[in-house]
């Protein structure tokens, strides 16, 4: 008789055959080892799980694809330099070139129609533009003249209307109920004296009040970045502000000011947690590591939310790329479905006729359709 | 007997015919000489331990390379991500921009906020397009 065990009959150790023979071990000293192991084991699997079903949700592809026969007619003045606004209404398309400090205006057909405004400190002139709302009815636009610190309105021939002086440059404008709501530019002064970001200004542009209060961190520059805003008014005269750089935040303000809706959007499926605020930024490479990137946001007929990822990503080619996701939610921050974009989008806006109208990476205009449902 | 009784004892006669703990009342029906079975238990016991330390050793040089690997790659992937990083020159604009604001006489057509505007825009710049 001998003595043989199971290595010696040919059984090869590997991590399996060792997870085996612990809990094949006889009742003994390794009692607490074995629970431990054991314990580590399923804490370790519960917690992993768990932390990834919370931060992730189902993707729900919504498909589109391009409408080939809108073309833009290359005339002069059409080109873009450096679009940083898109909006539709009224069967046409309006971009706001903030490198031209002009409003260029196609139609539906992708023909141009006019440039509104030139560059200049003169009435209906504009320096460097941020922001801009059309009003759908009278056909009437306000301008923040972000470079000339003022509010314009024009009319569509580009005749100034009404203007009104600010103290600081505005970043972007929206209009509710004949008021006009101002983002303003989140320099040291707002944010270390923990300023409103957004104004209230009455038709006559007298001042009416400020809120939604800077955050403020220790360091200057990421101050300034986490405190860029985007704001337009929803379809139902809501306004929804989002965080462009760093805050993954989405807040919808009734036309008090009072917050009604608060909500992140959960980029590609899942929603990391990056410690932001205790980022420093130094140089442009600590500004490339900011998450959560927004391009754009835009509402549809139905007032559902479209917001533009502008988080990096690999192509299908393998090159970096942005831009391509759009997230669809409702006005009640719950995620609709995504859509996923053959090219790199840089602004968009869905426009009456259901489309959605996108500036790409080029700076060129296209127009996509929504397929089935 | 309690010896083998508490170990996960293997056994194998001559006829190749293989005996665990759990089956020593079949062993015992071979009438096989106790003091065969005690030594047998007592080799194995030593064989036991031995494993057992082998094991212990394994879990902690697994626990070492864990730990080791998970300081290392994030330094690693840092490194990484810098060399990919696309150099922008935002921040030294910015720079020369404030020299010039610091410079200036009062009343000056620069001031400190264009300097944060221009910077702003830069930086947006960079991480949109």
């Amino acid at each position: 008789m001998e003595i043989v065990s199971r290595s010696e009959k040919g059984v090869e150790a590997t991590p399996f055959s060792i997870i085996f023979k612990i809990f094949a071990m006889e009742q003994g000293k390794m009692k607490i080892l074995r629970k431990l192991f054991l314990g580590m084991v399923i804490s370790l699997l519960t917690g992993f799980w768990g932390l990834r079903a919370e931060n992730k949700v189902v993707e729900k592809v919504i498909s589109v694809s391009e409408d080939k026969s809108f073309v833009v007619n290359v005339v002069p003045g059409a080109l873009l330099s450096g679009p940083s606004r898109l909006e539709t209404a009224g069967g046409r398309i309006y971009i706001l070139d903030s490198e031209e400090s002009q409003v260029k205006v196609f139609d539906f057909t992708g023909k141009f129609v006019r440039a509104i405004g030139r560059r200049g400190k003169g009435p209906g002139e504009f320096s460097r533009p941020e922001g801009f709302f059309v009003e759908r009815h009278k056909k009437l636009l306000g301008i923040a003249d972000t470079g000339n610190r003022r509010i314009q309105v024009v009319n569509e021939e580009g005749q100034l209307l009404t203007s009104g002086k600010l103290t600081y440059p505005p970043c972007g404008l929206s209009q509710i109920d004949d008021k006009y709501y101002v983002a303003s530019f989140p320099g040291s002064s707002v944010t270390l004296g923990e300023e409103p970001l957004i104004n209230v200004y009455q038709p006559d542009f007298k001042f009416e009040k400020g809120f939604y209060k800077a955050i403020k961190t220790e360091d200057l520059m990421l101050n300034m970045l986490i405190n860029t805003i985007l704001i337009k008014a929803d379809r139902a005269g809501n306004l929804v502000c989002a965080h462009q750089f760093g805050l993954n935040k989405i807040l919808v303000f009734d036309a008090q000011g009072t917050m009604i809706k608060n909500f992140e959007i959960i980029y590609k499926g899942e929603k990391p947690e990056v410690p932001v605020l205790k980022m420093r930024i130094r140089s442009d490479r600590d500004a490339q590591k900011m998450p959560y990137i927004l391009a754009d946001m835009t509402f549809d007929a139905r007032n559902y939310y479209y917001f533009l990822g502008g988080e990096m990503g690999q192509g299908p080619d393998g090159r970096t790329e942005k831009g391509r996701e759009i997230y669809k939610y409702d006005s009640q921050g719950r995620y609709q479905g995504t859509i996923i974009l053959p090219c790199e989008a840089r602004l968009i806006a869905i426009g009456d006729d259901g489309a959605l109208y996108l500036v790409d990476d080029n700076y060129e205009l296209r127009r996509f359709v929504f397929r089935g449902k | 007997m309690a010896v083998a009784r508490k170990t996960v004892v293997y056994l194998k006669t001559g006829d190749g015919e293989l005996f665990t703990g759990k089956s020593f009342s079949k062993m015992l029906a071979l009438n096989l000489p106790l003091w065969k079975t005690k030594l047998a238990s007592r080799k194995f016991s030593e064989k036991v331990k031995m494993r057992k330390k082998g094991l212990i050793n394994t879990i902690v040089v697994l626990l070492l390379l864990f730990t080791v690997y998970g300081t290392m790659a994030m330094p690693l992937k840092a490194a990484v991500e810098q060399k990919e990083e696309p150099s922008t020159n935002c921040f030294a604009q910015f720079e020369k921009c404030t020299q010039k604001v610091r410079t200036s006489f009062i009343g000056g057509t620069v001031d400190y906020l264009d300097c944060e505007l221009a910077l702003a825009r830069c930086i947006k710049k960079a991480l949109l397009d």
